[in-house]
Formats: C-alpha cells, sequence, structure tokens
C-alpha cells in the first residue's frame, strides 16, 4: 500500500530545532508517521535519500515539514577528503535545503573518497594540523557556497594514526571554531571511540566546554569479542545503553539542553518504542531545565 | 609522516585493492592489528554497498538467493565502487556487470530483471512534471501542432527484454500468491513502460509500435520520426488509439514546461 | 516533409477526436495487444531509501570462494530455454 498523503502545503511549522528529542525519518516507519503525526519534537533525515528531485521520500518529508521542524543529516559530503569538492553532491544538498528549510544541517568530520572512488563510509582522518588546515579550507568553501552553517559531528572510529599529533576534540574545537560551524556531539560515537581507543570521556567532554555544541545524538552500538578484548562498532541497531545514558547527562550538565536525535537505522523496532527512547531523552531534558530555572 | 593525501591513498588501498602495506606503518596496533582494525573498514564498505544493492535490486535478490547475490554484489563493489556520495546512485552499472559474470552464465535474463529494477528505482525518485494529456492537446490549436515537440516525463523508463521479465517481475513480488512458475519455451520477450504516478511506480506491458514511437521520443526525436517509426515497427499499428492510451497514462510532459 | 507534417496533424487531429469521444477506454483495450499483463505494482511502493552509510557493521563478511556458489532461489522456478535468446523481443 502506498502512502497517501495531502497535497504539499506552504503553511509549515517553525523551522528551528527545539532543545528536547527527536527521531530519525526512516523509510519503514513513513506510513506510520505520516499518519499518526506522533508526537516528537523534531525529526533529523539523510540527506542524500531525498537527492532524487521528486516522487514519495520528498512527499514525504515535505508533508512532516508542514507539522514539524526537520534537520537534515549528511553523510556523503567526505569533507575531509583530498578529492575536489563534488559540486553536484553540494547543488543536491543546496536544492535539498532551499526545498525544506531545515533548522540544523549536519556533516561529519571524516572523509569517504578518494580517487573519486567512494567507500559508503565514514573513515578516520588523521589528526594532523595538514588535515585541520584542509579541512577547515573545505569546510568554509562549503558553508559559503550552501549559504548555511553546518553542524559538524565526531565520527566512531576503530584505528587511530600513529601521525596524530592532536586530540580528536581538540580537533573538532578548532576546525568548528575557525570556520564558525557548529558541532554535534555524538555521544555514542564518543563513547564507542573512547572504549577503542583508550581515551577519556570525561576528557573529551572538558575538552569541547564552552564549544558550540548545537546538537546532541544518542545511539545503540554492538560489542565485538577480539583477541584483546571487545571492540565496540557503531551499529545503531539497539537502545542507547548505560554508560551512555550516562554521558548524556554528563553533556547536559556541562552544555545545557541540546536538541537531542535518538538514532536507530539497523534492525529498526516499531516506532513506539523508538518514541519510548525519545521520551527518556525529554526527561533528562526538562530535569536539566528545571535544574537550571531552580 | 604521510601527508592526507598519502594517508588516504594508503587507506583506499587496503580497502579496495587489500593492499594494506603503505598505511600499515601509520596505524597504531594499540591491541588490535592493523590489518584487523582495515578488515572492519573493508568489512564495513563491503557489506553495506552489498546491503545498498540487495535493497535495489530485490527480485534479483530473491531469484538468486543471499548467498550467490552477495558473491555477485561483492564483485561489483570491487569493480564499481560508487562515483558519488549519494547512496540513491549506486547501482546503475549493476545489469551490466551481472552480463558479464561468469557466476551469472546459466540465469541469462538475470542482467534485463536488473535492468528493470534499476529503471524502476530511477522511477521512483525522478523529479515531478506535470503531464500533457488529451485536454492539453485540445486546448491548443491545431496549427500549433506541427510545432509541438513532445518530450516523456521524468520517470519514464523504457525497457525491451528477448525475455519474459516483466512476468519475473511481477511473479517474484512479495504479495504475489499465484504460481510463480515461468516456461522459458512457452513465454517471449517484452517490452515494458515504467513510470511513477503519484506515488506510486507502475510497469506497463507495451506494443512494439509504441514502444518505437516512445524510443524516438526520448532519444529527443521529433513526433514526425517517432510516428513512422512506430507504423514502421508495427504493420497496422493503430497511431491515434496508441496516442491516445499513452495520453491516458500520463507519459509525456508538458513541452512548454519541461524545457 | 510535407507528407511528414500532414501525417503530424492528422495524428493529432484523430487524437483529439478519439479522446474527447470518450473512446479513450475502448483504444486503451485495441492497442493493449493480446500479451499484456497490464499494470504491475511493486510492493516496495510504500518506502525503500537505499542502505546508509551512518552506520558500522558487527558481522563479519561471510565471503566464500565464489566458484563454490549457487543460485538458490525462485529461480529454480523459471525453467526450460536454452541460453539463445528466444524471439518476440525488440
Amino acid at each position: 500500500m502506498a502512502v497517501v498523503l495531502p497535497a504539499p502545503c506552504l503553511q509549515r511549522a517553525q523551522g528551528t530545532i527545539p532543545a528536547s528529542a527527536g527521531i530519525g525519518l526512516r523509510a519503514e516507519h513513513y506510513h506510520e508517521v505520516a499518519e499518526t503525526r506522533p508526537a516528537v519534537g523534531w525529526f533529523e533525515a539523510h540527506s542524500e535519500n531525498y537527492f532524487g528531485g521528486g516522487g514519495t521520500p520528498l512527499r514525504v518529508l515535505e508533508s512532516l515539514r508542514a507539522d514539524y521542524p526537520v534537520s537534515l543529516h549528511g553523510v556523503g559530503m567526505s569533507l575531509g577528503s583530498v578529492d575536489p569538492l563534488d559540486e553536484r553532491h553540494l547543488t543536491r544538498l543546496k536544492d535539498l535545503i532551499m526545498r525544506i528549510e531545515p533548522g540544523l544541517v549536519s556533516e561529519h568530520l571524516s572523509w569517504g573518497s578518494y580517487n573519486g572512488c567512494f567507500h559508503n563510509d565514514l573513515l578516520p582522518l588523521p589528526y594532523t594540523e595538514e588535515a585541520l588546515d584542509h579541512f577547515v579550507v573545505r569546510l568554509t568553501w562549503v558553508q559559503e557556497f550552501l549559504g548555511q552553517r553546518l553542524l559538524i559531528e565526531n565520527p566512531s572510529s576503530y584505528l587511530e594514526f600513529a601521525h596524530s599529533t592532536l586530540p580528536e576534540w581538540e580537533f573538532l574545537a578548532e576546525a568548528t571554531r575557525r570556520s564558525g560551524a557548529g558541532i554535534l556531539l555524538d555521544l555514542n560515537n564518543l563513547y564507542v571511540s573512547c572504549r577503542n581507543h583508550g581515551w577519556d570521556t570525561h576528557e573529551y567532554l572538558r575538552g569541547l566546554a564552552g564549544g558550540p555544541i548545537e546538537e546532541l545524538h544518542l545511539a545503540g552500538h554492538t560489542h565485538r569479542p577480539m583477541e584483546h578484548g571487545d571492540l565496540l562498532i557503531d551499529t545503531h541497531d539497539g537502545p542507547v545503553c548505560r554508560e551512555v545514558w550516562a554521558l548524556y547527562v554528563e553533556a547536559l550538565t556541562a552544555f545545557g539542553p541540546k536538541p537531542t536525535l535518538i538514532e536507530w537505522d539497523a534492525r529498526l523496532p516499531p516506532l513506539a518504542e523508538l518514541l519510548v527512547e525519545a521520551r527518556t531523552a525529554d526527561r533528562h531534558l526538562e530535569a536539566r531545565s528545571h535544574a537550571l530555572a531552580g | 609522516m604521510p601527508s592526507l593525501a598519502e594517508t588516504q591513498r594508503g587507506f583506499a588501498a587496503a580497502v579496495f585493492a587489500s593492499d594494506p602495506g603503505s598505511i600499515r606503518p601509520w596505524i597504531r596496533a594499540n591491541g588490535l592489528s592493523p590489518e584487523r582494525r582495515l578488515g572492519l573498514y573493508r568489512n564495513n564498505t563491503f557489506l553495506g554497498l552489498s546491503e545498498a544493492l540487495r535493497d535495489g535490486f530485490p527480485v534479483v535478490h530473491r531469484l538468486v538467493g543471499t548467498e550467490f547475490f552477495d558473491a555477485l554484489a561483492r564483485s561489483f563493489v570491487a569493480e564499481h565502487p560508487p562515483r558519488s556520495g549519494c547512496p540513491l546512485d549506486y547501482g546503475a552499472e549493476f545489469p551490466a556487470s551481472i552480463a558479464g559474470s561468469e557466476l551469472a552464465a546459466s540465469l541469462p535474463y538475470l542482467p534485463d530483471v536488473a535492468r528493470l529494477e534499476w529503471a524502476w528505482h530511477e522511477a521512483f525518485h525522478a523529479a515531478e512534471a506535470p503531464a500533457f494529456g488529451i485536454a492539453e492537446l485540445a486546448a491548443m490549436p491545431p496549427e500549433g501542432h506541427t510545432q509541438l515537440s513532445l518530450r516523456l516525463r521524468p520517470s519514464v523508463r523504457l525497457l525491451a527484454s528477448p525475455w519474459p521479465v516483466l512476468r519475473i517481475f511481477h511473479v517474484n513480488q512479495p504479495e504475489y500468491s499465484g504460481d510463480p512458475s515461468i516456461d522459458l519455451d512457452r513465454e517471449t520477450g517484452c517490452r515494458v513502460l515504467v513510470l511513477r504516478e503519484g506515488a506510486e511506480v507502475l510497469l506497463h506491458s507495451l506494443s512494439v509500435g509504441e514502444f518505437a514511437c516512445l524510443e524516438r521520443l526520448s532519444g529527443e526525436g521529433s513526433l514526425e520520426t517517432a510516428f513512422e517509426a512506430a507504423i514502421r515497427a508495427e504493420p497496422g499499428f493503430d497511431l491515434p488509439a496508441s496516442l491516445v492510451r499513452l495520453m491516458g497514462l500520463q507519459v509525456f510532459s508538458h513541452p512548454a514546461r519541461s524545457a | 516533409m510535407t507528407q511528414n507534417k500532414t501525417i503530424v496533424t492528422s495524428t493529432l487531429a484523430a487524437v483529439v477526436a478519439l479522446g474527447l469521444a470518450g473512446n479513450a477506454g475502448a483504444a486503451e483495450k485495441k492497442a493493449d495487444g493480446d500479451k499484456c499483463y497490464g499494470i504491475v505494482k511493486s510492493g516496495k511502493n510504500d518506502c525503500k531509501t537505499l542502505s546508509n552509510a551512518c552506520a558500522g557493521h558487527s558481522m563479519e563478511d561471510g565471503q566464500k570462494d565464489a566458484f563454490l556458489v549457487v543460485p538458490k532461489g525462485t529461480c529454480e522456478r523459471i525453467v526450460g530455454g536454452s541460453l539463445e535468446a528466444p524471439q518476440g523481443g525488440k
């Protein structure tokens, strides 16, 4: 059965993403979301899935935009690559931004292509001064091209380069400071990378103190046994774990209430289960707001 | 110390060419060998892209099963890594890759099934455009007809196959409940029109003449050449009746607005 | 040239006449031919965007030697046919 939607509506919800919980818009939930219009603060959509120019995905997104603020989250810009920036990709994103009027637009602190071949993955950068300069130049150029400030998200990673000279948090803080971009802090990625590389989560958060944290991500991960203990893989296929919730509380204390996305991409649960996770995040956000008010 | 470019070149070689040689010394072991760490990334790329292909080619997947599909997908990913950061673009060359694969040589209809699925995928995501139908044609002064240049709507795709791929597609839909058997000795080829109507992608069978006409128009041919091609391709072809049908299916876009 | 233009004007005039006479249904039947399966809607109309790169995979790639792999699916229900393409297509 196809998704039946009202004609696109010119009246739109306010665009600003509120400091409340949002959920990712996934194709499997299009029908239910379109019909039930769940009580959730906002939706985040993966930009590239709406690069087609027409059809059901864009209709769903445009129709949702009438009722909710929407954030656009990209995975394919390959900001950290030495390849030339893909102007077709950027033009498609710009068109989508004009069409959807998102409250936030985000990308990753990563690279994804070499010599024109894309890995379909968020690959780690060597955290060197050279990479930092390169990243800042590209990010600045892209923001100008799009006429849009970006948020940059910390990735999950499974290896570290021996020639890195900066901690990840310092690279992220410096890249966003120099380009005027904001930070999307993914607490699950932070936890996964810290566990995988033996970094200190508290030191990571302290390193970003005073930084432009404007959105938080929460997700589930998977433990994969290896010879020398578990490696954590950022699978987005389950509920947020206890340790990441604890980190969330720590981040809210450090940065104040921020828009918070529940990310769930694989082995997708019923919408209701996602909404339960979102309500948990909302309770933490409210507690933090009350603490600040009181 | 390797430059950023050397780091990325070495990393890409480890993932796509299974050659970790140049990047290995620059990865911290920290309890797990650099090869294993790079293997995780290689895994993510190959599994992620195989999954994307499975999503885009569900009938091919169903026809051959997961294990065989993944073998086809893996060799395709190795030979044709994505050329853009948009996953919607990935898979256009998969049908040709299947056609060239020795693995699938015993399933000669498989490449055309894949072509039909790619046409479906393109139609699903194509841009919208208002249709040009009978009412629009009737609203034109007849003197304007000679100047008319009809084009196909952005979601329209055409496919001709010597195999009954439309039937193969049809009986391999999850909701199909009839007998899925197909006898290639009894069933012949087909010409398929793929287009999106509202939110739905529809597949229609075309006659020889209709196919010839639309093929010319998709190649920017004029109405004269398209009409002539249709009549030549199918003796006794009822051109006006076919055009009425095609206009009813909303095949044509409004020439004034699609320029 | 003149003759070509005649094809266009006469055909389009006939299309308008036929269409406005409300014969579209009859015309459709006639033009449909004998081996038409009509409309096929696909079950994936609902949704399906492609898998995204945002998340990693925890499973190991179960790669086997390609020559050991045989198709095991509904292709077993497709019988007959030589490796030569049958007639009747384009």
